[in-house]
């Protein structure tokens, strides 16, 4: 073979690599867009969707990554609030609405709740007001209004400073189990109250404010200060033995019990040993 | 001997063409989220190994934080960002952090991520402020630095995962007319790369398989 003809077959070699190159770009391109599926077999995999509780989303999260090492299945996980993913469940929005309260009769019909952990709902300070107890009439007192400032609570240590209440918006599934376990009969007084969406604006408003209090999930409890409740203080450990008076129940609801690849996964949920594993955790396991 | 110095420029210009046409694609990698407007974002960021987080020991953490230029003391914020990695993920977590410049938590910024699990990325709606950054947490399906894995008959190597993030941010409209007040719409920044994790550990498989492949091919190309 003359070296002419071997430099141009060489020639073609490097257009087919230059070829290459741009088609392997392209494909980079398309695979990196934003929404863009990086594995056409996923798609195969059915898909259940979540949506609710800012509380249950670490958990459903630390859950649903558990699950797809194990299963053929897909999960697209969203928040919101409980009410939130009781009404998208309800209107067929999402295959499980995930829920930090009780049923209420007010539900629509036709839902079922499943129950997979409880969990600990924590009264928090700022790390420089280290209050170290409070009663349920001194938390009702604090959230209804009727004590205003620090030096009128026992143990706080801001002086005459303004109490700044955090609390949850309506749709919160928290709101409704803080109301039930810490307040009843009074309510909280949402008109001097500063209501926020998610447990982790709570926890961020009490983290920079001195004299600011709210109440979260334990697991955004770090980096505040948990105030012990009837002189048991607010962590996994109380909560576990049922000393702890503040805990809630978390919920999976269905439609019926549909879809089947949801329900499969809630039982798991409730029955395996890997995902109470994950449970305990942070939270209360159910066995 | 003509048309062999032709042959030889003509696989030159190829050769460049080859090159220009990879860089070309890159350039339109980045561009693709259109719409990023003249009062663009500056943002960001890195991601750093955490196998003690959430996510595991596959877990990465990301930071990143975005400076918009003020239009008459208006500050443009971030209203949401999406991070895209080139790896497949199995956690990125719901509630991201948001901190000021002084390092302490915003007391006003939050996000919430939703997204498919496993998935090639995540969003956060949400709100954070310009100046601002934010710092949370994903796990890639593997580890994240690069390895060897086992395919078939051989080995091969993953490369680092990497991630992108765009931020979708408020923009202004009329803001040159000071008598006219300033219309609000959002838009769509580029892709900022935030690299591959730092503090991956030295891989002494990789390392010899490296050491092999480069003395396969000295031999192969003495052989030929």
């Amino acid at each position: 073979m003359s070296s002419s003809r071997m430099r141009l077959r060489r020639l073609g070699r490097w257009r087919r690599v230059g070829g290459a190159a741009l088609l392997t770009a392209a494909v980079v391109l398309v695979a990196v867009a934003p929404g863009a599926p990086a594995d056409t077999s996923a798609k195969r995999a059915p898909t259940i969707t979540m949506s609710g509780s800012t509380s249950v989303a670490p958990l459903a999260a630390k859950l649903a990554q558990k699950y797809v090492q194990s299963h053929n299945v897909q999960f697209r996980l969203s928040q919101g609030g409980s009410d939130v993913g009781i009404s998208d469940v309800a209107h067929g929005r999402v295959s499980i609405g995930n829920s930090s309260r009780d049923p209420k009769p007010t539900d629509p019909g036709g839902l079922v709740f499943h129950k997979i952990a409880r969990d600990a709902i924590c009264v928090v300070t700022n790390t420089a007001n280290g209050l170290p107890n409070l009663s349920q009439s001194g938390v009702q007192a604090i959230f209804h209004g009727s004590v205003r400032h620090w030096n009128q609570v026992p143990g706080a240590g801001r002086g005459s400073n303004t109490i700044d209440l955090f609390v949850r918006t309506a749709a919160s599934g928290t709101q409704d189990a803080f109301q039930k376990l810490f307040m009843d009969p009074v309510s909280v007084n949402n008109s001097i109250a500063k209501q926020l969406a998610s447990n982790g604006l709570v926890q961020q408003k009490v983290k920079s404010d001195p004299d600011g209090i709210g109440y979260v999930s334990l697991f955004f409890a770090k980096g505040t200060h948990p105030v012990a409740y009837k002189g048991v203080a607010c962590n996994l450990r109380n909560a576990k033995s049922g000393q702890y008076g503040g805990v809630r129940n978390f919920w999976m609801v269905t439609k019926g019990n549909q879809p089947a690849a949801a329900i499969s996964f809630i039982h798991w949920v409730q029955n395996s040993s890997a995902a109470q594993a994950i449970v305990a955790t942070n939270w209360v396991p159910l066995h | 001997m003509n048309s062999r110095r032709g042959a030889r420029h003509s696989g030159r210009r190829a050769r460049y063409l080859g090159g220009a046409s990879l860089v070309a694609a890159c350039a339109a990698l980045l561009a693709i989220p259109g719409g990023a407007s003249a009062v663009a974002p500056d943002c960001s960021g890195k991601l750093t190994l955490n196998g003690h987080g959430e996510g595991g020991k596959n877990g990465v953490d990301y930071s990143f934080g975005c400076k918009v230029p003020t239009i008459e003391n208006d500050k443009a914020d971030i209203q949401a960002f999406s991070l895209v990695t080139s790896r497949r993920i199995d956690y990125f977590q719901p509630d991201p952090t948001v901190f000021q410049p002084n390092g302490d938590p915003s007391s006003t910024d939050a996000l919430n991520c939703e997204g498919p699990i496993p998935g090639p990325g995540f969003g956060c709606p949400g709100a954070m402020t310009a100046g601002n950054h934010v710092v949370g947490h994903f796990a890639t399906i593997g580890s994240p630095c690069r390895h060897l894995e086992r395919r078939g008959a051989g080995n091969v190597v993953i490369p680092a995962v990497q991630a992108w993030v765009t931020v979708t941010f408020q923009d202004h409209k009329n803001d040159l007319d000071p008598n006219t007040p300033p219309t609000y719409y959002t838009s769509q920044s580029h892709p900022y790369n935030l690299g591959k994790p730092r503090g991956c550990p030295a891989n002494k498989r990789l390392r010899a398989h490296r050491r092999h492949h480069r003395a396969h091919h000295r031999a192969h190309r003495r052989h030929s």
